[in-house]
């Protein structure tokens, strides 16, 4: 049984954790999803070491409360959605956290997205290009952000995201819209050629 | 409205572009001994407050416990609950008179050699248990002195059953510890005198719970009257 799990699709992985409380099986779909939940929750909340503490605290809810997924929905979404709600709330908790701070926590060496010097020319460092969108995609709207990196960085599917985020999918279209407009709208500099 | 949406991701083109060009973060390599750490020692804090339990003495297998303790406890608030709110339980069962071996007796003994059903019975009733065999009376009129009786006898046997059953009532009612206390008391002398009855008008002040009884107040007109002397004598000096 062990040599065929790596076979078994998401769902049937679960099954296997939940009735015979396999930890392979837990383990195969930490292997699979720490990957591109660490890059989502980075994109999300842009700071590397808070993403990975996410993760690991996604991963852990979804040990203890392996019983509360149910065979209807997609191993994908139920866990994408356990991770976007503990992003939010660790943002939620950065906001607070910064708001009776002197200091407003923000990275010196971050790089100011209307300043003139950020030129095309000085962009072929595409080192900087990636900081710079970064920067920008913090700046968008919480409730755009999410649904922009849903779908223009992981490659979810409009209906995966509208499971996730639980909106309907028109209303997902537009948010995505929105926030792609946001960022467009930030990042002329690099786009003026 | 798809290909408006379509159009719109046209419009996007660059931004989409730069986004899907973002390098894709792993997570760190030790992300899974962290992980694995982290759940161990869950468990063993789990383990920990498990033992610390009240109930940890029962087993956990097959959710036992998770069934025995709500099980418990309801009918632990299920018995007290009875108790507080049941009003037939407002006394302690304790110290309550035991049923009565006859009525007992009674309820057991064969329906065919009783002449009145036991359904029929009240507590002022006097059943006798019939002595003559089961087929002097007839099947119709057997547990029911109510039933139309076909037999002369039987009709006879009856009325002195009634009778008797009437006479034995008054009897008890004559007999019973209730009844009248006013009445009772005005018939029978009482044993320290005058004793006086009624809506307490002629009554001077208020001594307790018993009953009043008129003493003698010559001593107090002399005492009245001497004072009176006393206090003419003194007006005189």
């Amino acid at each position: 049984m062990a040599t065929n799990l790596s076979e078994l699709t998401d769902e049937e992985l679960i099954s296997e954790f939940q009735t015979n409380n396999n930890v392979e099986a837990y383990e195969l779909l930490v292997k699979r999803y720490k990957d591109p939940l660490t890059n989502f929750v980075f994109r999300f909340v842009g700071d590397r070491d808070v993403s990975t503490d996410v993760v690991q605290d996604t991963m852990i809810r979804f040990y203890l409360h392996k019983d509360s997924y149910k065979s209807f929905a997609r191993f994908s979404t139920w866990i994408y959605t356990i991770a976007t709600n503990l992003a939010k709330n660790e943002l939620k908790r950065r906001k607070r956290k910064n708001l009776f701070s002197i200091h407003s926590g923000e990275d010196d060496e971050t790089i100011d997205l209307l300043d003139t010097s950020a030129t095309p020319d000085v962009l072929a460092d595409s080192e900087l290009k990636n900081r710079i969108i970064q920067k920008a995609l913090s700046r968008v709207k919480e409730v755009y952000r999410e649904v922009v990196i849903m779908r223009d960085v992981q490659d979810l599917s409009y209906e995966e995201i509208a499971e996730i985020t639980g909106l309907s999918i028109g209303t997902v279209k537009s948010r995505i819209n929105r926030g792609r407009a946001q960022l467009q709208k930030l990042l002329k500099p690099i786009y003026k050629e | 409205m798809t290909k408006r949406y379509d159009i719109e991701d046209e419009k996007f083109k660059s931004v989409i572009k730069s986004l899907k060009e973002l390098p894709h973060l792993s997570a760190p390599a030790d992300f899974e001994v962290n992980l694995r750490r982290k759940l161990n020692s869950l468990e063993a804090i789990k383990e920990e407050k498990s033992k610390k339990t009240l109930f940890a003495f029962l087993p956990g297998t097959f959710g036992i416990r998770k069934v025995l303790i709500p099980a418990g406890a309801l009918a632990a608030t299920a018995v007290i609950a009875f108790l507080i709110f049941n009003p037939k339980t407002s006394e302690n069962p304790f110290m309550t008179a035991p049923q009565l071996r006859s009525s007992q007796a009674l309820k057991n003994a064969p329906k065919e050699n009783l002449l009145i059903s036991p359904g029929e019975i009240s507590s002022t009733d006097v059943v006798t248990k019939k002595n003559a065999a089961p087929k002097a009376l007839p099947e119709s009129g057997r547990g029911r002195l109510s039933a139309p009786a076909r037999d002369p006898e039987q009709m006879a046997l009856n009325d002195r059953l009634l009778r008797r059953i009437r006479e034995l009532n008054m009897q008890d009612e004559n007999s019973s510890s209730s009844g009248d206390i006013d009445r009772s008391l005005r018939e029978k002398p009482s044993p320290y005198g005058a004793v006086q009855y009624g809506n307490g008008a002629n009554t001077v002040n208020f001594e307790g719970f018993n009953i009043y009884q008129e003493g003698d107040r010559s001593l107090d007109m002399l005492r009245a009257r001497m004072d009176s002397i006393r206090r003419m004598m003194r007006s005189r000096r």
